[in-house]
């Protein structure tokens, strides 16, 4: 059991009970649920993999994939909608490919659709890594967009902290 | 249990504490609709139509979650619950696709499909393979909903799973109710069903969208079983629709012999099930979605077949009882030999062994288990003896599992072992190979191949409270070996011994290990051999150097017994054991279930009497079979009880019983004691011979031994389990394609 998230784990006498903290705690670590850390929960508390995905899968706050570079979020709230946020997501999956959730190929951009983030006025509002976007345009986010997929991240280590900490449940 | 007064529809009754308000319900005979509820599964409280009212609160609980009160007033039906009923019903039509369920033109649709109402997303209620069977649609009718439902059809759209062999998953009908993945975790150690993803995208699904046969599933179709709708379906039963017949019969596939319910159709086997799924547990898959396949096969034999130059022809009885009669007319008994399957039915292999005896005066009569088990065969044998039932795991404080994956074969066994495992037996494994219930072990000793007996002599070591060698050992398997000896010093112990080490290279070392270390920890020893009834062929005597009830020949209470019997003397002559392999004196094989083996001189006739045809030996006259579905017959399980199948289905063409085939042969030859008009009449004599033979019974193993050194032996390419001498995934497409995963 070499997963460093279990080191003080074992420690104790583990059981089921201890499936949620362990994910939170590779999450943290890792960034998703990959599936050798699936493989390895189950070693180790002696529990199926398919049941330790049930369980994943129920938080929306655990991924399956490795993060992207770069995070981008179209709001779909009710005032980014009547300003066009529902263009904006359907520029980005007729170009990109990408639903809700998903991340692109090169593992370069993750797209996720909220709904509203509080700064109606600014609508249509686009996240990208943490800055806001307002009053975007499908031309602007497709520039954009590029201009990501050019460039390194420009996450600081205490951004990528705070974005796949587990928001608590 | 303390008992309490409630009230239910007006009626003052006693419940017991701690049932739910379903439960007393029903115990009453009060009818609450119910679809998430099943059998003996923990109730999910999830459709919500089983709503009650309890006088003194506001809300309706579910009757399925909710324990009995003293004084509680409950009532099952009102406006106001039906009205509520209906209302769910509708929202989970709503999401169903076969919405004309509910259409106002059902009726006339079914007759000429006149309605344009039917939605798009649908194909109509009558294209589900479940149509008439299904729950949900059973609910409908009940509960008396009809008319337009409020709400629009809301399709999901998942593509139909049919990757995987065996059954067919269309999620787009799942009505959510759990009753798959419940019992999925019920039955196995490690459940392969569960919710994924949340809230409306709700599905039952497995990890990162594996497929079944990775995700570990043992295709038990358990899952299938329970579904209320056509969500998970049978591949091979898909279309059939409802039933017409029902009928018990016990599974010649190994030697768990468990009870199938075999479903048929216009006289077809069309589906088999358990009789008892959360008791006894579930089916492997060859029992559960092999058998139509098996016994439906179309190269089944139909008609007795004579080889000529120009090809087949084809014979009737009469004609080729007299082609054989008159070849054995002119065969003295050093020249015939009669070859037998371990998975033929008692009666077919008593009859055979008489007929050897009686009729053509030699006991070279034999199954080829002296060729599959070599040198360890008398071990094999005396483990049989000594064989209990597997309800010694329920006393078990420790089990120690040799050679024993229960994945795809013999996988009811797993279902007692989780048993014991939740009651905190400890399960200790040994093999050679990591398999589905390593991860369960409490310690796994993995051996390399061939390496068994030589842990097994030091784990005895250790018990013994003697130093191991520590020679030609792994570090990890030293100190497996260590926490092994711990555990097993927590008696009873039960050791169970599978096919893997049952039928291993060195099995006489190992099981030699295996009985000296049950010595030491005065433990119970189940071996589960593959084949459906070894223990029949040993009982029956189906062999050279033994006598109907396991006696060797020259037993001589039994001898006179069965000369009583049979009123003839035995033959004198001593048979050669291996009759089969000296092609030079056999110049007529009989064969009965097997197939003939490869090499034997042109000069020899061979008759076979099979389901299927053989490979590509060659053979004289060729004989059809009736199946274990399609007669009554009995077989002796790896404990020594006896089980009773009955006929299901007409045979295939003109198929017959072995014994029917030998009986008309004997008789024409002016043999006597071979007029059985039934198989009762058959299980009749033989329980004269064989003690304790009633169903259910246990039979004595007193005497059983088996004691000549066999050296040789077939090389036994992945150990495939066998049927009738045919590899299973010969004629069970799925398992075939279950073969190519690996
Ligand atoms: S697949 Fe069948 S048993 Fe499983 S949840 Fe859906 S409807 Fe229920
Ligand atoms: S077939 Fe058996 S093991 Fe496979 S999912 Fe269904 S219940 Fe589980
Ligand atoms: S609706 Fe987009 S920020 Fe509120
Ligand atoms: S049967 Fe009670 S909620 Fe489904």
């Amino acid at each position: 059991m070499d997963h460093p998230a279990f080191s003080q784990l074992l420690q104790e006498d583990c059981d089921r009970s201890h499936l949620v903290p362990l994910l939170q705690r590779i999450q943290q670590l890792e960034g998703y649920i990959s599936e050798q850390s699936v493989r390895q929960i189950a070693r180790l508390l002696k529990i199926s993999e398919n049941h330790i995905y049930g369980v994943a899968s129920f938080y929306s706050q655990f991924r399956f994939h490795k993060p992207g570079k770069h995070h981008l979020k179209v709001c779909l709230g009710t005032a980014c909608h009547v300003q066009g946020g529902a263009h904006l997501a359907r520029e980005i999956q007729k170009q990109l490919n990408l639903r809700s959730g998903e991340t692109t190929p090169d593992g370069s951009i993750d797209y996720e659709e909220v709904a509203c983030l509080g700064c109606c006025a600014q609508a249509a509002v686009v996240v990208i890594d943490g800055v806001i976007h307002a009053k975007m345009t499908p031309d602007r986010l497709l520039k954009k967009i590029d201009q990501l997929r050019g460039q390194q991240s420009t996450f600081s280590e205490a951004e990528t902290q705070s974005l796949l900490a587990p928001t608590s449940a | 249990m303390t008992t309490l007064r409630m009230t239910i529809n007006g009626r003052v009754l006693e419940a017991e504490r701690g049932e739910t308000i379903l439960q007393t319900a029903r115990r009453y005979g009060f009818y609450i609709p119910t679809l998430c509820d099943y059998a003996h599964l923990t109730p999910h409280g999830s459709c919500r139509l089983c709503i009650v009212e309890v006088e003194g609160s506001p809300k309706t609980p579910a009757a399925c979650t909710t324990p009995v009160e003293e004084g509680m007033v409950v009532r099952t039906h009102s406006p106001r619950l039906q009205a509520l009923r209906s209302e769910i019903l509708r929202l989970l039509l709503s999401e169903h696709p076969v919405s004309c369920l509910v259409c106002p033109e059902q009726e006339h649709c079914d007759e000429c499909m006149i309605t344009l109402r039917k939605s798009g997303v649908t194909t109509g209620c009558r294209s589900c393979p479940k149509d008439g069977l299904c729950e949900l649609q059973e609910l409908v009718v009940r509960i008396g909903l009809s008319g337009q439902s409020p709400y629009p059809v809301f399709y999901r759209g998942y593509a139909v799973e049919k990757g995987d062999p065996f059954f067919d998953r269309d999620y787009n009908l799942c009505i959510l109710c759990g009753r798959c993945l419940r019992v999925c975790e019920e039955l196995h150690f490690a459940t392969t069903l569960t919710y994924v993803e949340r809230g409306s995208r709700t599905l039952v699904g497995t990890a990162f969208g594996r497929n079944h046969v990775e995700a570990g599933c043992s295709f038990c179709g358990a899952c299938v079983e329970v579904c209320p709708t056509g969500a998970l379906i049978e591949k091979y039963s898909k279309w059939d629709g409802r039933p017409d017949g029902e009928v018990k019969a016990i599974c010649p596939l190994c030697s768990l012999n468990c009870e199938l319910r075999l479903l048929t159709k216009k006289g077809q086997v069309i589906n088999s099930l358990p009789t008892d799924l959360l008791g006894k547990g579930p089916l492997c898959l060859a029992g559960r979605f092999g058998i139509p396949e098996l016994v439906n096969h179309p190269q089944r034999l139909k008609t007795p077949l004579l080889r000529e130059t120009s090809g087949w022809r084809q014979l009737t009885w009469e004609e080729a009882a007299q082609v054989l009669a008159d070849k054995l007319f002119n065969c003295s008994p050093e020249n015939f030999g009669l070859l037998v399957s371990e998975s033929n039915s008692n009666e077919d292999l008593y009859v055979a062994q008489k007929f050897a005896r009686v009729v053509m005066r030699t006991h070279q009569v034999s199954t080829l288990a002296a060729q599959r088990y070599g040198e360890g065969f008398p071990q094999v044998v005396e483990l049989m003896r000594h064989s209990v039932s597997l309800q010694a795991l329920s006393r078990a404080r420790t089990v120690l599992c040799v050679g024993l994956d229960v994945r795809y074969l013999q996988a009811p066994v797993e279902y007692q072992l989780v048993q014991a495992y939740r009651r905190r037996t400890r399960l200790v494994m040994l093999h050679s190979r990591p398999h589905s219930l390593s991860l369960f072990a409490d310690v796994e000793l993995l051996a390399t191949p061939g390496q068994e007996a030589l842990l097994l002599n030091e784990l005895l070591h250790l018990v013994r409270g003697r130093p191991t060698s520590g020679k030609r050992m792994s570090k990890e398997q030293l100190s497996a070996l260590a926490q092994a000896a711990k555990l097993l010093s927590a008696s009873p112990v039960v050791v169970l011994v599978g096919p893997e080490a049952l039928e291993s290279v060195k099995n006489k070392a190992l099981l030699g290990a295996v009985q000296a270390l049950a010595k030491a920890l005065h433990a119970l020893v189940i071996p589960l051999p593959a084949q459906g009834n070894l223990s029949g062929a040993l009982m029956m005597g189906a062999f050279p150097y033994l006598l109907p009830g396991g006696y060797s020949l020259d037993q001589e209470e039994q001898r006179q017994k069965v000369i009583g019997r049979w009123s003839t003397p035995l033959p004198a002559i001593s048979a050669d054991p291996l009759f089969w392999r000296q092609g030079g004196r056999l110049r007529v094989l009989m064969t009965i279930g097997e197939n003939p083996p490869k090499g034997l001189p042109d000069s020899v006739f061979v008759v076979m009497q099979h389901l299927y045809p053989p490979p590509d030996q060659k053979v004289d006259l060729l004989l059809p079979l009736a199946a274990f579905s399609e007669t009554s017959a009995s077989w002796i399980d790896y404990a020594g009880v006896m089980h009773v199948g009955n006929a299901v289905a007409p045979p295939s063409g003109e198929a017959l019983p072995a014994w029917q085939m030998l009986c008309q042969i004997a008789r024409s030859m002016g043999a006597r004691g071979f007029d059985f008009n039934n198989a009762e009449e058959v299980r009749a004599e033989i329980a004269r011979l064989v003690s304790g033979f009633v169903e259910g019974g246990t039979v004595d193993r007193f005497e059983l031994a088996v004691s000549c050194d066999h050296k040789l032996r077939q090389p036994q390419p992945g150990a495939e389990p066998e049927y009738l001498s045919y590899p299973l995934s010969h004629w069970i497409q799925g398992w075939q394609w279950l073969l190519t995963q690996r």
